[in-house]
Order: structure tokens, then sequence, then C-alpha cells
């Protein structure tokens, strides 16, 4: 394996270790556990952060027209039986979601700073999502990427089941059976795949070069769409991601809104999407209502909400619908919205689930109505509700309106009736979004100091960093966008000219 | 020595063990346990697994014209031996001498039994015709009616036996039935001879009688009825050698008949499998979904795993066999490490799943096996149940059943609930008595330890896999 084969692989190889590091620690030794990891996330955001560099600075050519512009790639036979390859290497759009995820972790480890019974599961769980996160960004065969997959879904069954709060068993025990659901989807279709043409291979480069027969298409993109879209919150298969999101201590909400609801949409747009165009084509129009659905009704609903997370939780799940939005309209501008605003929103709901969890941590309150005016006693907090807030809003100056920006041109773009249509329906979303965001920003923030909030302490060290990381990588997103643009665009186009030129 | 011989060695040794174990259990046991008869029993199995390993595995050889040992059929006897080994080192340990209702008469008797039916299952797939295929069967399955008893003056066992010995003479009564139409369609008994006969409705309703006892033996619904009852009141070490050993053996035979003499009428059978496959994924995961007590709970999920496993019989032989056999030994482990756990935990108790509580802090070795184990069941990657499954449905993906494929991966998703709730009851339920668990035997830690380590490392390293498929073709 090359060298840069073996640096994307130590993003999920590291974990691995800090596994087996806190695993051996004896019990009682918390605060080596939470430096290990924290340790450990670090070296692995900078690995992903160098990574990330050197591809932006110097992006490689397709090796073929047809694949992606790939780099560090490498190919090792594993289960011959059924020609299953560790077959891993990354492109800009892996390297986006990658660093995504580095930093994600990263402040996720700083965030869970107080946990304090059974830290060592807890940071061995967290862990294996991650493991199995970077393993799927990195890899390019179907099958290791569903392994991947389907390895990150147990523990995020145990970090909800035993740290979350609320109904947390119910809520765990059901975004576990809905995902592993979504992944018998996936499943089904990637065996037909494997057989469709008797070409018994799960190597994606080759399905990209050469895709199946569009009779076998026909069946195996919905299949596979909607199995991701499911990790996506699709609707109407988005109901795990209120639930399980707000019954999920916060680093965790993190991570899973952040990050792991992205491999939905990175699933549909590199397994479904490139590999299977003609039936892209065929279902587009389907998805594309699903998914203003899944932001009109998200907006709705989210209006509703006076929890906090849940607030949080249904903005993701209608912001995500962006994601899918974006890539239902098979435009330049739509596919490259969509990779934007998965980067884009990764990072504002993480900020916004941290700074959630800083108040409750706080306040012991996550109603909108018992809370007031804590703009006085915490104003670093404050600020950063008020820019996470403004930020989904898609203020101009932060991500979300680069990404929100691209999404809607794109679907624009589109000249048929039924994109223009749901592009108008989701632009008015911003609307609901404005309801339900300033309000809670008015009713948090604003208005007279309770008694008891009087004393309450502003944010600490670990939890600035998180919010100046967070915000600060969203901000350099929405004043210069040309970084994250120039490290995925060539991914973006690869894909466009697959799908839109079968 | 011959190859000739080396092959056939341990078969020999494995047919004469029984009459060593009864030997040792008359003659060199002062203290009149059960003893000397399961150290025999022990090392007679570990010396049939060193010669089976040893004896050479690329060969097909016929013995006397009935007795055929193929390299497929070598490796189904390696898993029965494996089973029979653990079965009983967990015997040994379970059965003390005097102790309550654990008591164990005769207990020489009882490991010549479990020797006299690991011969039997290991006849099973080197049978030639179908007489030798009808009395290796035989051989495989009245040693366990009788272990099922063992449990003198205790009800449930007495009762379990009865309906495991009448419904299991049903069975016998159905192949035997079957075998005379077959013998009417074809007027001979050789499989050879049997292969060259011309498919018939006949032979089809034959065959479809065979099949009917072979689902008994499987406990595949609709015939599964008998499984949770004798599942529960079985000793313990008994209830784990059926729950994986006689599944093993059912392919064993199903594979015998579907690569030798029916080859040709086996297209026919295929909506049988079909249906066979989806009413023991139904019956098994919603029998489980309720159960408290950890028997009932393994006889539901066997007869659950029975449906994945009858997917992939309807792939093309040679990918038939490798599937199943790779995940029958994924099986094996996964099924004797949960046992050994429950048994452990157990100690004098029943086995409801309340002996698990808190096992995450009594004992967390066990505990990891445990999770280990119920996750392989599930198939959870990257425990070896997950490639297990994964290989199951490409058989039947293979053949373009992809609803079918689906259908299994949802039954898939389902059954991980139940397995959960073993999992919740050892690591999240709290309760009280947090006293450490002293296993009775550091042998039983050490051997679950190694299943759940072997759980694992089946998962991620493939050659284990690969040897399978390339000896089953």
């Amino acid at each position: 394996m090359s060298s840069g084969a073996w640096l994307i692989t130590l993003t999920w190889l590291i974990p691995t270790a800090t596994i087996l590091l806190t695993a051996v620690l004896p019990r009682g030794r918390d605060g080596l556990v939470r430096w290990i990891n924290l340790g450990s996330t670090g070296i692995n955001l900078l690995l992903v952060a160098g990574l990330a560099w050197t591809y932006a600075a110097n992006p490689p050519a397709p090796a073929a027209p047809g694949l992606p512009p790939l780099a560090f790639s490498a190919r090792i036979p594993w289960f011959n039986s059924l020609n299953i390859d560790y077959h891993v290497g990354v492109d800009g759009i892996s390297l986006a979601m990658m660093l995504l995820a580095g930093i994600i972790a990263f402040c996720g480890v700083l965030v869970s700073w107080n946990i304090d019974k059974r830290v060592k599961e807890f940071f061995i769980f967290m862990q294996v999502l991650l493991a199995g996160t970077f393993g799927c960004f990195i890899s390019l065969d179907l099958f290791t990427f569903f392994l991947f997959n389907e390895v990150t879904l147990i523990p995020t069954y145990l970090l909800i089941g035993v740290f979350g709060s609320g109904r947390k068993e119910y809520a765990a025990m059901k975004l576990n059976l809905m995902l592993i659901g979504g992944s018998a989807l996936i499943l089904t279709g990637l065996l037909g795949m494997y057989f469709a043409d008797g070409r018994h291979t799960f190597n994606l480069l080759e399905f990209a070069q050469q895709a199946p027969p569009a009779s076998a298409q026909h069946w195996i993109f919905p299949l596979l769409f909607l199995g991701f879209g499911v990790l996506g919150a699709i609707f109407p298969f988005h109901t795990w991601s209120p639930d399980g999101h707000s019954s999920a201590p916060t680093a965790i909400s993190m991570f899973l809104a952040g990050v792991h609801m992205k491999l939905g949409g990175y699933g549909c747009l590199r397994v479904a999407m490139y590999l299977l165009p003609d039936g892209a084509q065929e279902w587009m129009t389907v998805f594309l209502v699903l998914s203003t659905i899944n932001i009109v009704h998200g907006a709705f609903v989210a209006v509703k909400h006076t929890d906090l997370k849940y607030i949080n939780a249904y903005a993701s799940v209608s912001h995500c619908g962006l994601v899918l939005f974006g890539f239902a309209s098979l435009t330049w501008l739509g596919l490259r919205g969509g990779v934007l605003q998965m980067f884009s929103h990764g990072l504002l709901t993480a900020l916004f689930f941290a700074i959630i969890g800083m108040i409750y941590s706080r306040t012991h309150t996550r109603q909108v109505g018992e809370m007031s005016g804590l703009m006085k006693p915490m104003p670093f907090i404050g600020v950063s509700f008020t820019i996470a807030a403004l930020a989904g809003l898609g203020l101009p100056g932060l991500s979300g309106f680069v990404a929100e920006l691209n999404v809607f041109l794109g679907g624009f773009a589109n000249a048929a009736v039924v994109n223009r249509t749901c592009t108008v329906l989701a632009i008015l979303s911003i609307v609901i979004a404005a309801v339900y965001l300033l309000r809670a920003i008015n009713a948090v923030l604003n208005g007279p100091v309770r008694e008891d909030f009087a004393g309450l302490k502003d944010a600490t060290i670990q939890e600035r960093v998180v919010i100046v990381l967070l915000a600060g990588t969203s901000m350099a997103m929405g004043i210069y966008p040309a970084w994250i643009a120039r490290l995925v665009d060539g991914s973006v186009q690869a894909i466009l000219e697959r799908v839109v030129h079968p | 020595m011959t190859p000739r011989l080396m092959l056939l060695l341990p078969d020999l040794v494995l047919g004469l063990l029984p009459f060593a174990v009864l030997a040792a259990d008359l003659f060199a046991n002062p203290r009149h346990d059960h003893r000397p008869g399961g150290r025999t029993a022990v090392a007679g199995f570990v010396l049939v697994a060193i010669l089976q390993v040893l004896a050479p595995h690329g060969l097909t050889e016929t013995y006397v014209h009935n007795y055929v040992i193929e390299p497929w059929g070598l490796l189904f006897k390696q898993l029965f031996v494996l089973c029979g080994l653990l079965a009983s080192v967990l015997s040994f340990t379970y059965f003390r001498h005097g102790r309550g209702h654990r008591r164990l008469s005769r207990g020489g008797e009882y490991f010549a039994l479990l020797a006299f039916c690991t011969g039997g299952m290991s006849a099973i797939v080197s049978a030639n015709d179908l007489v030798m295929l009808f009395v290796s069967l035989e051989l495989a399955t009245i040693p366990l009616y009788v272990m099922t008893a063992f449990y003198r003056g205790e009800e449930g066992s007495s009762e379990a036996a009865i309906k495991y010995i009448i419904m299991g003479s049903v069975a016998t009564a159905l192949i035997l039935f079957g075998y005379s139409l077959i013998y009417g369609a074809c007027g001979v008994l050789h499989f050879a001879a049997v292969a060259a006969t011309p498919p018939s409705p006949l032979l089809t309703a034959g065959l479809l009688f065979v099949m009917a006892a072979v689902s008994f033996k499987l406990a595949a619904a609709p015939f599964h009825m008998w499984a949770p009852d004798v599942y529960e009141g079985a000793p313990a070490p008994v209830t784990a050698f059926v729950s994986v050993a006689s599944k093993a053996a059912a392919f064993g035979f199903l594979l015998r008949l579907m690569r030798g003499p029916f080859a040709n009428s086996i297209e026919t059978l295929t909506p049988v499998f079909v249906g066979l496959a989806i009413l023991s994924m139904l019956v098994g995961n919603l029998g489980a979904l309720r159960q408290k007590n950890f028997r009932r709970f393994m006889a539901y999920s066997s007869i659950a795993q029975v449906g994945y496993l009858l997917l992939a019989l309807l792939a093309p032989p040679a990918y038939a066999t490798g599937s199943i056999l790779t995940y029958l030994f994924i099986y094996t482990a996964g099924n004797m490490a949960a046992f050994y756990v429950f048994t452990i935990a157990a100690q004098d108790k029943d086995e409801s799943m309340d002996v698990v509580h808190g096992l995450h802090a009594r004992s967390p070795v066990l505990a990891a096996v445990l999770m280990l184990a119920m996750f392989s069941l599930a198939g959870v990657p990257p425990l070896g149940g997950f490639i297990g499954k994964i290989y199951l449905f490409a058989g039947a993906a293979e053949v373009g059943r992809y609803g079918l494929v689906l259908f299994a991966s949802l039954n898939s998703v389902a059954s991980l609930f139940y397995y959960m709730t073993v999992i919740r009851a050892a690591y999240i339920t709290p309760v009280e008595d947090l006293t450490p668990l002293r296993s009775p035997s550091r042998a039983l830690v050490i051997i679950a330890i190694v299943l759940g380590a072997a759980l694992v490392i089946l998962g991620i390293l493939a050659p284990f896999h690969h040897a399978i498929f390339r000896l089953s073709a």
C-alpha cells in the first residue's frame, strides 16, 4: 500500500488504537482517558487537514474519463469469494467530509469533558463511531463502504441508550432500527449491482466507467437512494432524527447531526447518483418532491416545538433536505450546493447543539419558555447562539449563505416546472426558519434576566475553543469560500459529467 | 501410512471413541463419577480433531463402496467434532457429582452417547447410499433423545425428551416413507445409480417427504414445534450441542443429497426452500421477541438462523456449500459462546435473562464475550456473523431473488432488537447485587474468551473463509 493510502487508513486506525488503549486503562483514570481521546482526535484532525491541504494545493487529474480525481488510493484483496477488496482513496468531496468529521470529533471530545459516569465506555463507543465514519469516507469498494456504515450503527445505539437523556431508550431503539432498515435496502441494492450483469465486482471505479444496464438501474436506484436517504433523514423516514438527536448526549448529537447524517447525502451522491445515472434521471423528480417536503415540513414542525434541541433537530431535517434537494436538481450549481451544504450545515448544526448543551448544563432546562435574558450573564455564549441561529437562516458572511445560494440557483437552473416550483417553495421556507430561529433568540437571550440565572458562568476555555473552531470555520467558508470550493469542484465536476451526460 | 488411510483415520478413531469412553467409565473409575468418561471423551475429541487437521484435505476417497469422504465432508466432520468437544467440556463442569439436581448418574454413558452422536453425524456426510444415510441419521438422532432426558427425576427434562422422541419418530417414519417412494422410482439404493435416474413425479414426492423430515431436524418452521420445549427442558450442554450440531448435521444431510443423487431434481425443491426460509425467519423472529427464558430465546433464535441458512441453498451447490459451512462455523462460535456465558453466570439457578443482570460489573470479560456473541448472531460488523450473512444473502441474490434478500435483511434488522435485549440485560439494567462472578472452572472462561476472539477474527481475516470456499468446490 502506498504511503498516501497508509495516511488515509490512519484516519480510522488511530481511533481503533485509541479504543484499545482506552480499554486497557484501569478504572478511575478518567482524566487520562479524556486527554488520550483529545489527543487522538486532535492528531486525526491535523492529519485530515494536512491531507486536504495537500490535495487542494495540487488537485490530481482523473485517471480516466468518468473517474473522480482520486488521491492516496490503494487496493488490497480481502474476501475473495465475493470480490470484496479493501479499496481506499479520496477525492475532494471525501476530504471535505473527513475534515468536517475531524473538526466535529475534536469539538465533541472537548464538549464531553465533564462526563463523569462510565467515561471509558463513552469514549470507546465514540471512537468506534469515528472509525466507522472515516472508513466510510475513504472507501472505494461498495461493500467496504457498507461495512463501515454498519459499524457506526451499534455504538450509536449504545451512546444514546446509555448516556442520553429524556426518552433515551425509545429514541435509541427507533433510531437504530430505522437506520439498519435503511441499510437493509442498501444491501439489497448493492447485491443487485454486484450480480446485475454478471459483473461480480463491488469496485466503485469500475461502475463509474461503465454503469449497470438501465433495466437494473431502474429498480436498484430507488433502493439505494432511499436506503441512503433514510440515513440522511429523507421524508417520510426522518422520524428517527428528532428523537434520536434530542435524546443523545451533546457530543453525540453534534456528531450524528453534523457528520453521520451527511453519510446519507454522501452515499446518495457517490453511490446512487454517480454509479446509476440512468436511474437518477428517471427517479429524480420523486426525490426532488420528497426533499422539498423535508425542507418545508421540517421548518413548519420546528416552529411548533419549544424544546431547543427539538427545534434544532427539525431544523437539521429541513437543512438536510436542502442537501438532497441540491442533488436532485441535477445541475452544476445544485450538486456543488449540496456538497457545500453538507459541509456548512455540519458545522452549523454542531455549533448549535454544542451551545444548547452549554446552556442546558447551566440552566438545566431546554424549554424556550423557561429561559430569558441569558445574554447578560453569558455574553460569549449569547453571541455565539445568535451567530449559530443567523447562520442557519443563511446570513451572508457565514457558510449557510454560500451553500444555500448555490442550492437555490442550481434548483432554479433546471428549467423543469416541477424543479422551479419546488425551488420557490424551498426559498420560502427561509421565512419559516426565520420564525423559529429569531423567536428562539429572542426568548432565550433577550428580556429580563431570571433570578436564578443571574449568576451563571460564561463559557469555559474548552467551550470557547469549540465555539471558535466551529464558528470560525463557518465564517471562513462564508467570507472566502474559494478554499472549500477549490477542494470540491473537481470532484463535483466528475460526478456531474457522469450524471448529466451518461 | 497412505493418504487414503490418513483420510479415514479420524472417522475410525471417532467410531471407537464411545467404546473407549465406556471402558474408561467401567474399569478406570475408582470414584464412580463422570470424570474418567468425560476426560476420555475430551481427549478423544481432541485427538480426532488433530487427525482431521493432519488429514489430506483435497482428496475424495470411497471406502467399501458406501462410505465416501469428500473435501467439504471433511470440513463438516471437523465442525461436528468441534461441537462435540465444546459440548463435552461444558458438560464436564456442568454436572457436578451429587450436587442438587445436577446430579449425573451414569456419567460415562452420557459422554459415550455424545461420542456416538458425533460419529453418526460424521457418517451422514459420508453416506453413499440411502440405507447408510438413514442409519447414520438415526445414529445421530437417537442419542440426543436420551441425552435430553438426562436430568433424571426432573419432569421438564423427561417431558422434553418424550416430545422430542415422539416427533422425531414421526420424522423417521416420513423419511422411510420418502425413501420407499424414491426406491420405487429408481429401483436402486446406491447414490450413483439414483443420480442416473431421470426425474419423475414419484421421485419428487419421495423428495418432499424427505425434505419434511429434514425440516424437522432443522427446526425449520412449520416443523419447529419441538424446539422451544426441548431446548428448555434438556440439560444446558445438551441444548448447546443440539442447537449447533443437529442443525449442521441436517445441512450436511441436505447437501449430501443435493450434490449427489438429486442434483438434477433440486429445481423442484426451490419453492420448498423459499417457503421454509420465509416461515422460519418470521416464526423465529416473532417468537424470540417476548422470551424471558434464555433457552427458549435461543430456540427461536436458532429457528430464525435456519431461515437465513436455507437461503443459501438456492445458489449453485459449490457456493451453497461454502457459504453454509462458513456461516455454520461462525454460528457455532456465537451460539456456544452465549451458552458458555449463560451457564457460567447461572451457576445453580435456572437460566432466565435475570442471571446476566449486571454482568458488565460482575465479570466484564464474560459480558464482552456475550455482547460479541449476540452481535455476531445479529449480523453486526466487524464480527463474523456479518460477513457470514452476506455470503448467505449473496447466494440468494446470485439467482435473482432480490425480494428474498430484502426480506431477509429486514428480518435481520428485526432480530437485532431481541439480541439487544440480552445485551441490555447485561450492560444497562441496574441491579443491586454486584458480587463478582466466579466461574466453577477456569477452562470454561478461557474457552468463552477464545470463542469471542474467534468471532472477531472470523469477521476481519479472510483466509479461513477462502479455505472453506476452495474446499467446497
